[in-house]
């Protein structure tokens, strides 16, 4: 589980540290013409990444390659940084008060597998909840670079 | 070459005595400090050394040896300057000399392949010379090399080098020498064109009398305190494997030395946390858990995948298997007779929120008897690191890692809340732990 809130909140990070999202090309299955706004809103705001992360870390708890990290750690501090990080790094009017990837994971020997089953359950996440696949795209885009920094293993 | 390093300087020089001369051809020479953290390790390829003895009657040997002290690296530079300059003062007293006058307790007369001894003799660093005795073995192989190896103690104070207050912070008081030297016997001609063997004369004008000063006996060691226990169940059910694997280290992986007992009771608590034992364990007892809905705040749905979990975070495991945890299971549901809630874990998060105030404002004495409640129960023996070092680390960090709060890198320590270990009994505790008071007594628990 420890995994899994990691790789969220390294998602999160690289959004955060990114510059300003400046608005992105249309998602597919936006239209055309639709106005650009940020990846926060066209997620549904706070209330629809809390309901996120809530079913995210519902499938990590019940992980057994992943959750045991999480297990020992603490839940619900764990649950506000996730939200804090997906919602200030999709462009959200949140501040992520958490420790960077590296140090936040660091000794706790995560491999690639875990690191995947994570991302693994964040699809599965999101696909629960009928995210477009442009939006999923991007929000997937931020967790992939941080696989660096949270995994142990070469 | 009695005493003296000169006379050793004589004999290098001049070309014969009765007795064959050997000279150092390899070898190295380490040294360890004991540190909290990560003991520091020094050496050095750069010695010399002669030794004076026929194979014949070795015990009558003597000789020198002389390391360059300028020359040890420990692995980080500025560590090695600082102890250049401010510890061993090189500039001053280059040379550490081990003059070895006589071997006593040699293992045979004569030295025909491995021998161990004492040597009988004086070591001099940093302008003190002091008597010493060093245990060594020795061997001569087909081709007449000799090879002696040894290990002996230095502790600081004996030669007025100052514990080491800025780099060395933290770092014990003594360091154990190695050294492991090769030696080739020297040819009975003039030695003019060899090299010649580079000592010195001693540094210091007086030298002490020979006769070594009487080692102090070591203090009897206090028997370690055992996890006491008695097996519940007898025989070679579900339940009794389980009750085994509970008390067995062998259920984690490689290296580990813990065992669920370690953390967890397996009586009823209700009358107090505190076992016959004498230790508090740092985990709920596991006496009525059984029947828990839920474990691990959700994580896990029976005790057996909790234990799993266990195992993985505290035990360096890489999970149990179907049958282990279903032993495992078997033996908590055997003690418990009686229904119970899932566990609250506010307390739990709540003890890893925030650091202990004023947390050397407690009564040492009183966290010294504590700390023999709450923590010896694994780290008295050593069983598991850092190395119990009481006086040497910083409060916050010990803090840190008793409740695990964020940043604190235990590799299997579990995390004390403020209803098992309350406030005032850590803020005891952990002025203990880092009163410079404290710190005498660790170097000799750590020795054997």
């Amino acid at each position: 589980m420890r995994s899994l809130c990691f790789a969220v909140f390294t998602l999160l990070t690289g959004c955060a540290t990114a510059p300003a999202p400046k608005p992105e090309p249309a998602p597919v299955v936006a239209p055309a013409d639709a106005p650009k706004k940020p990846l926060f809103d066209r997620l549904g705001g706070k209330g629809a990444i809390e309901a996120v992360i809530d079913d995210f870390l519902g499938r990590v708890a019940g992980d057994e390659l992943i959750n045991s990290g999480f297990a020992v750690g603490h839940v619900p501090r764990l649950r506000q940084r996730l939200v804090e990080l997906v919602c200030a790094a999709s462009g959200g009017p949140c501040v992520y008060s958490g420790r960077d990837m590296s140090t936040a994971h660091a000794g706790m020997k995560i491999t690639h597998a875990q690191f995947d089953a994570l991302v693994g359950h964040l699809v599965a996440t999101l696909d629960k909840f009928k995210v477009p696949a442009g939006e999923k795209g991007e929000l997937l885009g931020l967790l992939g670079p941080m696989r660096s920094s949270i995994v142990e293993e070469p | 070459m009695k005493t003296l390093f000169a006379v050793v300087v004589t004999l290098s020089s001049v070309a014969f005595a009765a007795e064959p001369q050997w000279v150092k051809t390899r070898g190295i020479v380490r040294f360890v400090v004991e540190g909290p953290l990560d003991d520091v390790i020094g050496e050095t390829r750069q010695s010399s050394g002669v030794l004076t003895f026929s194979p014949e009657a070795w015990s009558k040997g003597t000789g020198a040896i002389a390391v360059e002290l300028g020359t040890l690296r420990t692995g980080i530079d500025q560590r090695d300057k600082d102890m250049r300059v401010e510890f061993l003062e090189t500039s001053r007293f280059p040379r550490a000399v081990l003059t070895i006058d006589a071997i006593e307790k040699p293992s045979s007369p004569a030295l025909t392949g491995v021998a161990t001894g004492e040597v009988v003799g004086s070591f001099e660093l940093h302008g003190v010379r002091r008597a010493v005795r060093v245990p060594i073995s020795i061997k001569l192989d087909a081709e007449g090399r000799v090879r002696v190896s040894g290990k002996f103690e230095v502790p600081f104070a004996d030669f007025n080098v100052q514990r080491p207050q800025r780099l060395f912070l933290k770092l014990g008081d003594t360091a154990v020498v190695t050294f492991d030297m090769g030696f080739e016997k020297r040819e009975e001609k003039p030695a003019v064109a060899q090299a010649p063997v580079v000592i010195v004369a001693p540094t210091v004008a007086t030298v002490q009398p020979a006769a070594a000063k009487p080692t102090k006996p070591k203090p009897p060691r206090k028997p370690k305190p055992a996890l006491e226990y008695t097996f519940l169940f007898k025989g070679d059910d579900a339940k009794a494997k389980g009750e085994k694997l509970f008390h067995s280290a062998a259920l984690g992986g490689e290296g580990n030395k813990m065992t669920c007992f370690h953390c967890h009771a397996k009586s009823d608590e209700r009358d107090g946390i505190l076992l016959k034992d004498g230790h508090v364990r740092a985990a709920n007892t596991l006496f009525n858990a059984g029947q828990r809905p839920k474990f691990w705040g959700g994580f896990a749905s029976t005790a057996g995948q909790a234990a799993s979990i266990c195992q993985k975070q505290y035990m360096l495991g890489s999970g149990l298997t179907e049958e282990q945890s279903s032993q495992l299971q078997a033996f908590v549901d055997a003690i418990s007779p009686d229904g119970a809630p899932e566990l609250d874990y506010r307390t739990t998060y709540r003890s890893m929120e925030t650091l202990l105030r004023d947390p050397t404002g407690g009564d040492a004495a009183k966290g010294k008897k504590l700390a023999d409640r709450f923590c010896m129960t694994c780290h008295l023996d050593g069983r598991v690191g850092p190395v119990w070092a009481p006086g040497l680390y910083e409060p916050d960090w010990v803090v840190r890692r008793v409740r695990r709060l964020e940043g604190h890198q235990n590799k299997q320590m579990p995390n004390w809340t403020i209803a098992r270990l309350p406030d005032s009994d850590l803020r005891d505790i952990v002025t203990y732990l880092t009163s410079p008071a404290s710190a005498a007594p660790v170097f000799e628990r750590k020795k054997d």
